[in-house]
């Protein structure tokens, strides 16, 4: 008898085993995936609204800056007010 | 577009009606899944917990191991729904993702001992004299287990697809993702170890 045979011959009587049954819980699979998404909903409001709400101040933080930067560009303005 | 044509699909005998029955069934659940119903994974787990159990059970012979290898499977195959392309059966495709679930579980309890040395010679001696049928199923079991154990994952992955289950070098291929080639080098490779083993217990091998 060759290692293939003996190998065989020993699936063949394993093949008559009973195999355990498991029952598998899916729900565990999708509690965790629907309180992700629950848990992410508001973090995703959240993000919008301090972007908007970050775009305004971003474009007001350069204005100031240019303004520092260059005030020329305020004595310019402030003449500007007085001619007119 | 894959559905509609299994639907349309001209059905042949009892046995394709069934099969093809069953593939439509699991189709109809994953779109349903992948369209965020619940409780549509839920029925494909039930409908193919036994296919993954009976396969997962070639993996480990110890009971808590075997339900978390068949939850991971089912993890996995959770996980990478969106893959699936329907090319195969869904059945085949979970197939795989048990097979990879099992190697690489192979592979860490072979990184985590040294070679087991599990006494196989007394019960291998006996049980090799005797006929499959007169043997005990769980006994035989336990000696396959254990003398598979002792070879490296990749050729006790291959001997088990080949010749315990059966299957074919394409077959083997699919499910390991090697070429044809390799599973013949492989299966040749992993026969010769299997032999200097059988002869190391002390078995008489041709």
């Amino acid at each position: 008898m060759n290692e293939l045979e003996i190998l065989k011959k020993l699936a063949a009587a394993a093949a008559r085993e009973e195999v355990p049954q498991v029952r598998v819980g899916s729900r565990p699979i999708e509690i965790p995936t629907a309180a992700e998404d629950d848990f992410s909903r508001p973090l995703v409001w959240i993000a919008g609204f301090a972007s908007a709400m970050a775009l305004p101040a971003i474009i007001f933080a350069v204005y100031t800056l240019d303004s520092w930067t260059d005030p020329l560009l305020g004595v310019i303005d402030g003449l500007n007010w007085i001619l007119s | 577009m894959v559905f509609m044509f299994l639907t349309s699909g001209l059905i042949a005998s009892p046995t394709e009606n069934t099969l093809l029955s069953c593939q439509e069934i699991d189709l109809r659940d994953i779109n349903s899944c992948l369209d965020g119903d619940g409780n549509a994974y839920a029925r494909l787990v039930e409908r193919n917990q036994s296919m993954v159990a009976a396969r997962m059970w070639r993996f480990t012979r110890d009971k808590t191991a075997h339900q978390e290898l068949v939850q991971e499977v089912f993890v996995e195959a959770y996980l990478s729904l969106s893959k699936y392309g329907a090319k195969a059966p869904f059945q085949h495709w979970l197939s795989r993702i048990a097979t990879i679930v099992g190697y690489r579980f192979w592979k860490y309890r072979s990184r985590e001992r040294s070679r087991s040395s599990i006494p196989i010679e007394e019960e291998l001696d006996q049980l090799v004299a005797a006929e499959p049928e007169s043997m005990d199923p769980s006994v035989a079991a336990d000696v396959l287990h254990s003398l598979l154990e002792q070879l490296p994952p990749r050729d006790r992955l291959v001997l088990v697809l080949r010749y315990v289950e059966d299957r074919s070098v394409e077959e083997t291929a699919e499910l390991t993702g090697w070429t044809g080639a390799m599973v013949k080098v492989q299966s040749w490779r992993a026969r010769k170890k299997l032999r200097k083993l059988l002869q190391d217990a002390g078995v008489e091998v041709e």
